[in-house]
């Protein structure tokens, strides 16, 4: 509707809320095939990672289990593990999460939906080429990019089709004002490219010598959380939050610092990886003060979401979205202070090379990146399949399964790890004690990984059971706690979930 | 031109299984043809709030910047490539090169290791016979203008060292060091192993190098020995110095052992 038709005519709030939910109607309706493939995709590689996850991890306290398969050897299945999850399920819940936010936040619908479809088929055949490559024997010895090197051009140029259509939407935005969740969209829509052609190019196609090699490696490995995974799990949060909440986001002044900070400081942090090693020191002092200032955005966001939150925490009792997005923002804090004060050398000495460094990984990709995007699934798949979620006991299942088991990980593995680090500083302590130590928390770990299995079969039932429109049809939202208790509180005006 | 509802919504059309529908039957004045619930029931898009940044907050950032800077400061190894150990620390004099050039002793010892120590010994005494010796020796004592000449050139045929005759063959380092390499070398064997010559600076090398030209056969010990006195740039009191006593006295040997 043009300004001046819009003009004309007399604004009721019931016809302003009518309008903008038709408005969100057709939004929705143009990302619909896209979003739910990249989100039906995801949910596909999540579950292979998984099993991959798990026979990584017995690997670890069992070396005979499954010992005949050289494609499932441990070095094969561990690397096999995170590249599934790296591009088959974090990169593309990613994709499928910004394409609708950024379509809704532009309020004009996202453009060539049939071609992003064609650009996610590439996707997962590059993904699904790549995960046969490295368990035949064909990984490169890159941590993160162990993907065979014919599949790096193919998921480029995949992206750059899908960053092409999120960008020309955004041109088309009938927005004025740019939320803070779409300048952190529009920074990892440029980032991710720039960092995985850079790192290709310089490690795989056109080598750069010696140790520069590594540093270009953790440059690239600690930015894809950092300058891709992150902005996108916060764009989200900052879109859920409010959303969910029904109030305003508290301070535009601290998600200016918040953003700018992260941009800043998060793309030199990746070097602390290399402390010890063979670098100039001032490149290592200089990752650790940028690891170390990156406590300004995280403090800015954390305080941020907090005050936005604050007084409306009971509606974690309820909402499945914003207890799975609350769990996920409280990691992303943890995450952040821990690894400010994992990469000073003091600590760098005895965490590194241990078990530590592991539960911090995913204390990040999981407990703060993939629990937020739970959540984000919980609310955008309802509005795109026009189906409600089946069942808020799997939903709650699913939760406690995830949290309780992410938290099982990171606790056992972080206790063996530092101790375990002490150990190997320690000559007098012979290894294979440090070995017998460790093995009491590798098989908790396992049984963490059981726990995280459990809780992603869940949500895959729950989700094909909402693409497939089965269960009772809801008039309500499925709503975790009571209902009643819920419609109480929340009066009349909207419903969050 | 005004606008109906009509205009903003198309007509219903009913939908047994849409629980939209609970809000037609509500009264609400909207039609719900393809707006199910979760978006009818969905609240506004999320605006920004506009609270000021807490004091506390800036002066911990404050902080935590001034920390930064700090760390960097005392742990960068001056900023240098070559500087892996973070707690070298050095407040503007770097070790190394820059280092060294400030004292060109220590970058002539290095230097005399790699090129001279093969024949004159580290312990400038030379091997009997073979090759002379630097300690002691008149020639390295004597004038810079011929000792110059000497490593730019090298030197053949027989020559007199502290009354011994030597027949070697002393190659020309003119093309493989710069005028402040030959210097520092120069300047070390000049005030190592006893001897107290003073230095000679990179300057006064590079007047000798323009002097020399561009020839490249080596020297012959008779050919230096009558050289006419030049005057070396730099006469500052080391150069007066030089010709006021050492360059006389090594004259006076030098004529004495042919």
């Amino acid at each position: 509707m043009s300004d001046a038709v819009a003009a004309t005519v007399e604004w009721t709030p019931e016809k302003r809320r009518a309008y903008f939910a038709r408005e969100r109607a057709g939004i929705d309706a143009s990302t619909r095939l896209p979003v739910l493939t990249f989100f039906a995709a995801s949910v596909f590689w999540l579950l292979v990672g998984t099993t991959l996850a798990i026979i990584a991890s017995v690997k670890m306290h069992w070396p005979e289990f499954l010992e005949s398969f050289s494609w499932l050897t441990f070095g094969r299945a561990r690397s096999a593990h995170l590249d599934t999850m790296a591009y088959g399920w974090t990169a593309q819940v990613g994709l499928g999460v910004s394409l609708w936010l950024i379509a809704r936040l532009a309020r004009a619908p996202l453009r060539w939906p049939r071609l992003l479809v064609g650009a996610a088929g590439l996707w997962n055949a590059a993904v699904l080429a790549g995960a046969i490559g490295v368990l035949g024997g064909q990984m490169q010895s890159v941590e993160w990019l162990e993907f065979p090197p014919f599949v790096a051009p193919l998921l480029a140029l995949a992206f750059v089709v899908i960053a092409m259509s999120a960008l020309t939407t955004f041109g088309d935005r009938q927005e004025g004002h740019i939320y803070v969740s779409q300048w952190y969209l529009f920074g990892a829509l440029f980032w991710f490219p720039w960092l995985y052609v850079v790192a290709n190019v310089l490690i795989l196609f056109q080598p750069v010598r010696g140790v520069l090699q590594a540093s270009v490696n953790w440059w690239f490995a600690h930015n894809y959380l950092g300058l891709y995974l992150t902005p996108i799990g916060l764009a989200s949060a900052y879109y859920l939050i409010p959303k969910v909440i029904g109030r305003p986001v508290y301070s535009y002044y601290l998600s200016i610092i918040g953003f700018w900070a992260l941009a800043f400081f998060y793309n030199s942090a990746g070097i602390h990886h290399l402390i010890g090693g063979p670098m100039p020191a001032w490149l290592i002092t200089y990752s650790i003060v940028a690891s170390v200032m990156m406590l300004i955005p995280v403090g800015t966001v954390a305080i941020n979401h907090h005050m936005t939150t604050v007084n409306h925490f009971r509606l974690v009792l309820y909402s499945p979205t914003l207890r799975f997005i609350v769990f996920g923002a409280m990691s992303y804090t943890a995450v952040s202070v821990q690894g400010a004060l994992q990469s000073l050398r003091t600590v760098n000495e005895v965490s590194h090379f241990t078990h530590y460094t592991v539960a911090h990984a995913h204390l990040g990709v999981y407990a703060f990146f993939t629990m937020t995007m739970f959540g984000s699934l919980y609310y955008i798949v309802p509005r795109l399949t026009k189906w409600e979620w089946a069942s808020a006991r799997l939903i709650r299942l699913h939760f406690w399964m995830t949290a309780g088991g992410i938290m099982l990980y990171f606790l056992s593995l972080t206790w063996a790890g530092w101790y375990q680090g002490q150990m190997l500083n320690d000559a007098n302590v012979p290894f294979m004690d440090i070995v017998k130590y460790t093995l009491p928390y590798l098989r908790t770990r396992s049984i963490a990984a059981v726990m995280l299995a459990v809780g992603h079969l869940v949500f895959a039932y729950l989700f094909v059971l909402n693409l497939l429109h089965r269960g009772e049809p809801r008039r309500d939202p499925t709503i975790l706690g009571d209902v009643k208790e819920y419609r109480d509180m929340i009066g009349s005006e909207g419903a969050p979930q | 031109m005004s606008l109906s509802d009509q205009d903003l919504m198309p007509e219903p059309e009913p939908n047994e299984m849409d629980p939209s529908k609970q809000r037609r039957e509500t009264g609400e004045p909207f039609n719900v043809q393809d707006l199910h619930a979760p978006i009818i029931r969905e609240q506004a898009e999320p605006r920004d709030g506009f609270e000021p940044v807490p004091p506390w907050m800036s002066i911990f950032y404050g902080i935590l910047l001034f920390w930064g800077g700090a760390y960097m400061a005392l742990y960068s190894g001056g900023f240098r490539p070559d500087v892996y150990n973070e707690k070298a620390i050095y407040f503007g004099k770097p070790p190394g090169g820059a280092d060294e050039k400030a004292d060109p002793i220590a970058v002539g010892r290095r230097l005399y290791t790699v090129n001279c120590a093969a024949c004159h010994q580290a312990s400038g005494q030379g091997a009997a016979g073979k090759f002379p010796p630097l300690a002691g020796s008149e020639w390295v004592l004597g004038s810079p203008s011929v000792l110059g000449r000497i490593l730019l050139n090298g030197l053949q045929g027989p020559v007199s060292v502290k009354g011994e005759t030597y027949n070697g063959n002393m190659p020309a380092f003119g093309g493989r060091l710069k005028d402040d390499e030959i210097a520092s070398i120069l300047s070390f064997i000049r005030q190592e192993w006893g001897n107290s010559a003073p230095a000679i600076t990179p300057e006064q090398i590079a007047f000798i190098r323009d002097a020399v030209g561009s020839r490249s056969d080596p020297w012959s010990a008779d050919a230096l020995q009558s050289l006419p006195a030049e005057e070396l740039p730099g006469g500052d009191a080391a150069a007066k110095e030089e010709n006021s006593s050492t360059e006389g006295s090594t004259k006076k040997e030098s004529s004495g052992g042919t």
